[in-house]
């Protein structure tokens, strides 16, 4: 009969294990995400001093509750959860952030006029203008996102999330995922076509 | 092959690129989307937005002092359960 092959972490009792056990196995499993998340959080939190603070509060939290994780199931998005429930938490704390303009309250006409805005020139120019943006200028539109759209976007080009997998992380339901990738790539797109314009590239611009 | 119009498909295509799709759903998409200029270019479009996110977001690797941190955090609440 063939067993199935498990792998350390599966085979773990958490009710038996020492803290000094609990901890090691912290370190091995959930340590080598550090990169990742920390990646993650500059997207979000847009400097690396903040995104230091989310992440360490992130893992001190994923620690203290590291119990009550299941061990042989989906750590990464565990983590990511914890991330960014601490990311929100911290934002919602500092109310203060005059700049986040793109919010959820964007009426739908602002994005069809945006959208129009952009497809009335040719085509091919937009991407032509597309191939053209610098990487700096992809990172400050992804920053003038909304955090909830931002991370969206993050959790599925970046990361390769699922929808199923961003619907856990973030704590909604599958069709708000769905439509804060929608519109948070259509304000992208909006944001860098704009940019190209202000250089002359002209997505649908001036010379178009 | 069952007949899609272009909204259909600009309901779909972000679930289209993502792989969120069926199989056999994104084979109707994509009978359409080989077949439509409009549809061609807005697919194009989205992919390269997808690609470019991708592509600008290479980050830096955690700090070593933040590594360090973490790492004494961990060790530290450990200690305090033993006491």
């Amino acid at each position: 009969m063939n067993l199935p092959i498990t792998d350390e972490s599966a085979e773990v009792d958490v009710a038996t294990e020492t803290p000094e056990e609990r901890a090691a196995r912290f370190e091995r499993d959930a340590l080598p995400y550090l990169d990742q998340l920390y990646g993650a959080a500059l997207r979000m939190a847009r400097n690396p001093a903040d995104a230091e603070d989310v992440v360490q509060e992130a893992y001190a939290k994923a620690f203290a509750s590291f119990h009550q994780f299941k061990p042989g199931t989906n750590l990464k998005a565990w983590l990511y959860r914890i991330l960014t429930n601490t990311y929100i938490n911290a934002y919602r704390k500092r109310q203060r952030q005059p700049q986040e303009s793109f919010g959820e309250g964007v009426e739908d006409w602002q994005l069809a006029a945006a959208e129009q805005h952009t497809s009335t020139g040719l085509r091919s120019a937009e991407m032509d203008a597309l191939d053209r943006v610098p990487d700096s200028a992809v990172t400050e539109a992804m920053a003038q996102l909304a955090p909830d759209f931002r991370m969206a976007v993050y959790l599925a080009d970046v990361e390769g999330f699922s929808y199923k997998e961003i619907a856990e992380i973030m704590g909604t339901p599958i069709g708000t995922v769905m439509s804060r990738l929608n519109r948070g790539r259509t304000q992208l797109r909006k944001l860098l076509a704009d940019h190209a314009a202000s250089l002359g590239i002209g997505m649908g611009g001036r010379d178009a | 092959m069952r007949e899609i119009d272009c909204s259909y498909v600009e309901e779909r295509v972000h679930q289209f690129l993502d792989g969120e799709l069926s199989d056999r759903e994104a084979d109707v998409l994509r009978h359409h989307i080989n077949a439509c200029a409009h549809c061609l270019d807005e697919t194009d479009l989205v992919d390269a937005i997808k690609k470019l996110v991708k592509r600008s977001s290479a980050c830096p690797p955690a700090p070593d002092a933040l590594r360090l941190r973490i790492v004494t955090q961990i060790q530290t609440v450990t200690v305090r359960y033993e006491l």
